[in-house]
């Protein structure tokens, strides 16, 4: 077994306060819990920033970080992201490392140790998702944890990036470190780092990301144990633990306060096999009941289809930072201070042998993207919840979850070689709300801080130029709130030696976002990889057919000539020559509400903006407006839509009928490879 | 002898004034008049002027220099109130400023706002979608034209932004940082098109002339916000030169920048005046600093809503914000940076559901309703009411007198909303309220500082605003400094500040150079570009002291230089030791200081020159200093302060509880004066409070020198 704790996953909730933990609760008076829960709040911050400004991975732009002071159980207690999940996905390293190293002399727990984990077997989410983890020892007594976690560039798997599409078992992935130890007496051990950089393409960054991380856990440590030493390492346990117990405690009277019922929500994703495996769609599903009782919310995964030979796979463990965690600290309980203890609500159930609970072998290093879609169907459930109880301020449609993720490398016109990942992942769309449109892109949806980035820091410090970079049009769920745009661009390959591109991508054939109560979901998305073609000569005589938009590159086909791949977003590893370029599109947001009861001139206006298509506003909104001036016919309009609505009555018919013509157009002997028995994955 | 300087801060409330005046000092305050800031700016110096028996007219007459800093540009923004612009850009590119690189909603907001994402807004452009045209050219990241401009294509484009009623162009493309051809292509047709006589005053604003930094939407930003902000500045200051001439003046009028220095209304960027008062305030620090012979100074601004602090190091004010938010819009103008949180007297305490713990801001009660004891209505407890009931402000003597507090209000706001719900009584909720506003203050310093690399304790904190030296001590005690200074004209600072400030302009430059590889251990040593680049910043600084009448030999120049390990994304500033490089020892020189900084910053084993060192871009800051005042200074007059004892009341101290504590008139305190803590000091525009452990003395230059004389609990 390789060491692997079959336990772990019970070891997702908080542990109960021990006695000393009790004791050193109950001697903090209002204002000490407040000022030293700041404090805290304070170290994390400080530590996320000190991680964010020495990273050498894009991450540290994009705020794929996260940072956090853990109690000496290992529960997470006072967070600064980033993403929530890299803040709270110490715990289950940590507990990994207090149970099987405490008292194993070979290994120990010491202070000025540091252990390093990337492996999800052992707790960890994804390979590129590195994480640092730091005893804090006051006079001989464990009293908290530090954690650090960066997104890498790399990881040395059968393709560059960190995310390997092609993988088919955990083999492919590259490194994948069970908690071992990276530093002794505060220092990086040199054998240790030199074993690491030697197994992965991007060397340097990961050195960076290696001190980096380090230096986030030694300041958390530094400033605890100054509070420590100024107001007793008593209050520092006492508060750690305390901030946990009250969260948790708030979360479930609000939880209590919610009505009580089932809900139930499926998310599609269309897994695209890689070109090299034979291509093609594979239609798998998530499945998610949240039975809401009391106090208690139970998400159930039951009927989720088996695992598949994708790294897509997910264990379950990494549900909880990516989709409940993320539910609950941004959107139940925004105002709660974050800890573990917001999350404490949640009961999970997966039945072993699906996606979200595969066997050891299996590839994950893609599994953000199913995390994603889980938390799209909690953010469902959730939402149905929170309206049922007239809780509607704070419900909001779905994030898209293939966010897009484009790898590239190769070398630069230095001829200086280089990997890096574009921070167009944090350009999609964020969902509509139950009183306004979604936010147009806005960022990566479980990111607080993300960015994306500029074109021109992406063409000197990223190696690749872009075409054009847009908010896309029809790109997110229309409905009388529509979802936010997500971004719409073409990398360029400019000037530089060599360049490689890969793109992780999906949802070419399904949708990345469901809507909700009656909204739209967002569009499937597309990629359109050019090479070739006349786009030098284009450029040197200022063509007016330079495309300046994905609709552009199609219509301009003719005249650009060379060869043009349309497809899904996915896109295998290969070389790009000069002029070559791949276009595509982030995901924006899921809509709500029926689209004909949008209001008509924020119709015209999203029109005129290029944000809505001439043909989706006469189509799906229904409305009749003057193309010149956008100026709204609503006497027209008010016809158009009231027909819609006699139309749909036309259209209607017993439930029975329409699931047996529904049921008629299951795909037939393709594109179910994955999906398990149709049609309940069973 | 020099003549009277005036220094005038246009607050968003109030407009201060301070005076130098044959080595005498006057101040002077008034409300702010937003419908013409001219009147309340002249209010406020005939109200200085009156603290010297005289007139606008005479003080006037006998000044060399007025300086002031505003907030005009920032009620503009507020207020909407900019014209209508057009922003012609790279085809293809139109949305640069609606991505607003994805995280622009949350530029500008708490980070409590930031995390309820659900209710994520982003801010309204200032120029729609529909006034941004893309032109077909490009310019690619080495200045080289990959499209060239379509003339028919911009003269278009330019019809259809005039039929929109654009009333001034912005022009921002790709990499015009790099080569600035097309946008000048681009003003020119528009100047062929639409000569003086049609578009009137209509600004044209090419990007590459506001900034030469990479990034396309921070500079686009920028040049947005220039123009956007312009007319309304100009329009305002112009006026207030034209009547401070009818008044008889007729002496140099400097704006003062957020940068940290000034220039005349022609030199200056609307952009360049963003929080000029609390960084003139910070400048007004590094004076102290300078009397005091004590390099690291923490200024400290506590005011009604807001808590303003800033860092001073080597008795340089030098940290610079490098991309600050301007309202909700993140702008490439590095401004001195002056940090601000939700923490004031008018903070609102609570018990939130957790139910076992007290909460103080980020919410503000204002000035109305106010706190609870204004008696306007406010019900919610907030800081100055628990100042109140803990005894340190005297509720017949606030504002010396000019404002009546009533207690009552105080005890029962806290009563109802903090004792009760958490079962004490009302003196320790007021305490834990000022516990818990005092360190939120102090913890959120300290963070600042230890990220900038030093350590707090070797600091000494200078403390101003309404409410400063009523909580010093209480967040001095989070920080662990052991002396804290305050000013006899606290109220008034920011004006202060202005009169110790010089003239100060920078330039900037974005090109990257590789100085150090380490595969092959060599130094940079090609410095053509590179000298060239310092040579175009020098010459638009040379051309810019000229056009102000100075010397340039006069002026001071440095260089400093963004840099960075391999693949980081995020840099430090480095100081060059010369502006022009001559040899390899040059360039290894500045990577040695750039790892000695960056193992200050993150720790001896953080440096990683394997991963090489590169510089991305330079900065040049020319200086050019005018003639100050010194601060008298007065010969002690015994430690004794009974002469200044008011009388005694019922004061509660964290550890002594109530007790009966001595009370001091601020202005009846002699030079040498000591007195030690438990005290309450209080002038007429603020209450110093000075717990037991800590010592006031009146030193020779008349400020209060707070000091620790034991341990920090």
């Amino acid at each position: 077994m390789g060491g692997r704790d079959l336990d772990m996953s019970d070891m997702i909730t908080p542990e109960p306060p021990t006695v000393d933990e009790v004791r050193c609760m109950e001697a903090l008076s209002p204002a000490d819990l407040e000022i030293l829960g700041h404090r805290m709040q304070m170290i994390a911050l400080e530590a996320n920033e000190v991680l964010m400004r020495m990273s050498g991975s894009p991450a540290g732009l994009a705020g794929d970080i996260g940072s956090c002071v853990y109690t000496a159980e290992g529960d997470p207690a006072a967070a600064a992201v980033g993403i929530w999940g890299h803040a709270f996905a110490g715990q289950l390293p940590i507990k990994y490392i207090l149970k099987h190293y405490a008292d194993d002399p070979s290994v120990g727990i010491h202070d000025g140790d540091a252990f390093f984990c990337n492996e999800a077997l052992f707790g960890g989410i994804h390979p590129p998702d590195m994480g640092t983890f730091m005893p804090i020892f006051h006079e001989g007594r464990l009293i908290a944890w530090a954690e650090s976690m960066v997104h890498a560039t790399d990881t040395g798997a059968i393709e560059m990036g960190g995310i390997a599409m092609n993988a088919k078992t955990r083999y492919d992935e590259g490194l994948k470190m069970a908690p071992m130890k990276l530093a002794e007496n505060f220092m990086i051990k040199g054998d240790v780092a030199t074993m690491m950089e030697n197994m992965v393409r991007d060397q340097a960054s990961l050195a960076l990301d290696n001190k980096a991380r380090l230096a986030a856990c030694m300041r958390i440590r530094q400033r605890v144990l100054e509070v420590a030493e100024k107001k007793g390492a008593d209050a520092v346990v006492g508060c750690l633990r305390r901030m946990i117990e009250e969260g948790a405690r708030v979360a479930r009277e609000r939880v209590a306060a919610l009505n009580d019922g089932t809900y139930r929500q499926p998310v599609f994703m269309n897994l695209e096999r890689p070109e090299s495996q034979g291509g093609g769609e594979q239609l798998v599903r998530i499945m998610l009941s949240i039975r809401k009782k009391g106090d208690r919310i139970t998400a159930d995964f039951s009927g989720t289809s088996p695992e598949a030979e994708s790294p897509l796979n997910l264990y379950s463990h990494v549900i909880h930072p990516f989709g409940t965690g993320y539910v609950c600290c941004s959107h139940l309980f925004p105002d709660l201070p974050p800890s573990l203890g917001l999350t404490e609500i949640v009961d999970l159930v997966v039945e072993p042998g699906s996606m979200v609970c595969p066997g050891e072998e299996a590839a994950v290093g893609a599994c953000p993207a199913t995390a994603f879609a889980a938390s799209q169907a909690i953010f469902c459930c959730i939402a149905r919840m929170m309206f049922d109880s007239d809780l509607r301020e704070n419900l909001v449609s779905t994030y898209p979850y293939m966010t897009l993720y484009a790898v590239w490398g190769g070398l630069d016109r230095k001829g200086n070689y280089f990997v890096s990942f574009g921070a167009d992942i944090n350009a999609g769309g964020f969902p509509a709300r139950s009183d306004m449109d979604g936010v147009d892109t806005a960022g990566f949806n479980v990111a607080t801080r993300s960015d994306c980035g500029e074109v021109e820091d992406a063409d000197i410090i990223q190696g690749m130029s872009y075409l054009f970079r847009r908010q896309g049009t029809d790109n997110f769920g229309h409905g009388m709130y529509r979802g936010g745009a997500g971004i719409e661009f073409a990398y360029l390959a400019h000037k530089s030696m060599m360049t490689v591109l890969a793109c992780v991508g999906g949802c070419g054939k399904f949708s990345s976002a469901p809507g909700i109560f009656g909204g739209y979901s967002v569009p499937p998305l597309i990629g359109v990889k050019v090479q070739g073609s006349n786009i030098l000569d284009m450029f040197e005589r200022g063509d007016e057919n330079l495309p300046t938009s994905i609709e552009e590159v199609l219509r301009s086909r003719d005249v650009l000539g060379g060869t043009c791949r349309v497809s899904s977003p996915m896109l295998e590893m290969a070389g790009l020559d000069e002029g070559d370029f791949f276009a595509t599109l982030q995901g924006g947001g899921a809509g709500y509400g029926d689209a004909i009861e949008r209001e008509p001139e924020a119709v015209a206006r999203d029109v005129e903006a290029g944000l809505v298509s001439g043909w989706a506003a006469r189509n799906v909104y229904k409305l009749v407006y003057d193309p010149e001036t956008f100026i709204v016919d609503e006497a027209a309009t008010g016809e158009l839509r009231l027909a819609a609505r006699e139309e749909r009555k036309r259209r209607g018919r017993p439930y029975e009928e329409f699931a047996l013509e529904w049921d008629a157009k299951r795909p037939e002997g393709v594109g179910l490879d994955y999906y398990g028995s149709w049609p309940d994955c069973m | 002898m020099m003549g009277a300087t005036i220094d005038v801060d246009i607050g968003g409330t109030f407009t201060d004034c301070f005076v130098v005046w044959n080595d005498r000092y006057g101040k002077g305050k008034a409300p702010t008049t937003h419908y013409q800031a001219s009147v309340g700016f002249k209010n406020a110096i005939v109200a200085a002027a009156e603290s010297f028996g005289s007139s606008l007219e005479d003080l006037l007459a006998d000044t060399d220099l007025i300086r002031y800093s505003t907030t005009i540009a920032t009620n503009t923004l507020i207020e909407k109130t900019g014209p209508r612009l057009g922003l012609i850009t790279t085809a293809g590119f139109e949305d640069v400023m609606l991505i607003g690189r994805g995280r622009q909603w949350a530029d500008g907001l708490t980070p409590a706002e930031i995390r309820n994402q659900a209710r994520a807004k982003k801010p309204e452009p200032l120029i729609p979608r529909n006034m941004i045209v893309g032109v077909r050219e490009r310019i690619d990241f080495d200045g080289d034209v990959m499209v060239p401009l379509d003339r028919d294509q911009v003269l278009e484009k330019l019809q259809y932004l005039v039929n929109k009623g654009a009333m001034g162009f912005v022009v921002s493309l790709l990499w015009a940082c790099m080569n600035p051809e097309h946008e000048r292509e681009i003003r020119d047709i528009i100047n062929e098109e639409y000569p003086d006589t049609y578009l009137g005053n209509m600004p044209i604003i090419l990007s590459s002339d506001v900034s030469r930094k990479r990034g396309e939407y921070l500079r686009t930003t920028t040049c947005i916000l220039d123009a956007y902000l312009h007319r309304d500045l100009a329009g305002q200051l112009t006026s207030l030169n034209e009547e401070l001439l009818d008044d008889g003046y007729d002496k140099p009028l400097m704006i003062i920048h957020g940068t940290g220095g000034m220039s005349r209304l022609s030199h200056t960027a609307a952009v360049d005046t963003y929080n000029s008062g609390p960084v003139a305030g910070l400048l007004g620090g590094t004076e102290i600093s300078r009397i005091y012979e004590t390099p690291n100074v923490l200024i400290t601004d506590v005011g009604g809503t807001s808590f303003d602090f800033g860092v001073i190091t080597g008795g340089k004010a030098g940290f610079y914000d490098m991309f600050p938010t301007i309202e909700r819009w993140r702008v490439q103008t590095p401004l001195l940076e002056v940090k601000t949180i939700g923490a004031g007297g008018g903070s609102i305490a609570r018990v939130p559901e957790t139910g076992s713990r007290i909460t103080v801001g980020p919410q503000s009660a204002g000035s109305m309703p106010g706190p609870a004891c204004y008696g306007l209505g406010g019900k919610e407890p907030t800081v100055t009411d628990a100042d109140l009931v803990l005894g340190y402000i005297d509720p017949g003597y606030y504002l010396g007198g000019k404002k009546k507090l009533d207690p009552r209000k105080a005890t029962r706001a806290i009563r109802e909303k903090i004792a009760d719900p958490l079962g004490i009584d009302v003196l320790e909720a007021a305490m834990s309220i000022k516990r818990v506003v005092d360190s939120t203050m102090g913890y959120e310093i300290f963070k600042e500082v230890v990220l900038k690399g030093y350590d707090p304790r070797d600091f000494v904190l200078l403390a101003y605003g309404g409410a400063g030296a009523t909580h010093c001590c209480g967040f001095a005690d989070a920080l662990e400094v052991e002396k804290i200074l305050t000013f006899p004209y606290s109220s008034v600072f920011c004006a202060f500040g202005g009169s110790v400030m010089d003239i100060l302009s920078v330039y900037e430059s974005t090109a990257p150079y590789a100085f150090y590889d380490h595969l092959t251990d060599s130094y940079f040593c090609e410095f053509e570009d590179f000298n060239h680049s310092v040579e175009e910043m020098l010459h638009l600084a040379f051309r810019d002291l000229k056009g102000q009448g100075l010397d340039v030999d006069q002026a001071v120049f440095t260089l400093e230089l963004e840099m960075r390990y391999g693949t980081q994304h995020f840099t430090e500033y480095v100081e060059s030791p010369r502006g022009l490089l001559a040899s390899e020892d040059d360039s290894r020189e500045i990577c040695e200081r750039f790892t000695e900084k960056y193992k200050s910053l993150y720790g001896e084993s953080a440096a990683y020159p394997e991963g090489g060192i590169e510089v991305l871009s330079q900065r040049l800051k020319a200086l050019y200093p005018v003639p100050h005042h010194e601060f008298p200074t007065y010969e002690p007059a015994g430690a004794d302060p009974a002469a200044a004892l008011k009388g005694t009341r019922g004061v509660c101290w964290d550890g002594l509880g109530l007790s009966d504590t001595r009370i001091y008139d601020a202005a009846l305190l002699r030079c040498g004066n000591e007195v030690p803590g438990p005290a309450i000091i209080e002038t007429d525009d603020t209450t110093c409070v000075l717990p037991e452990g800590w010592r006031y003395t009146l030193d020779r230059y008349l400020n209060g020198a707070i000091e620790r004389v034991s341990e920090v609990k």
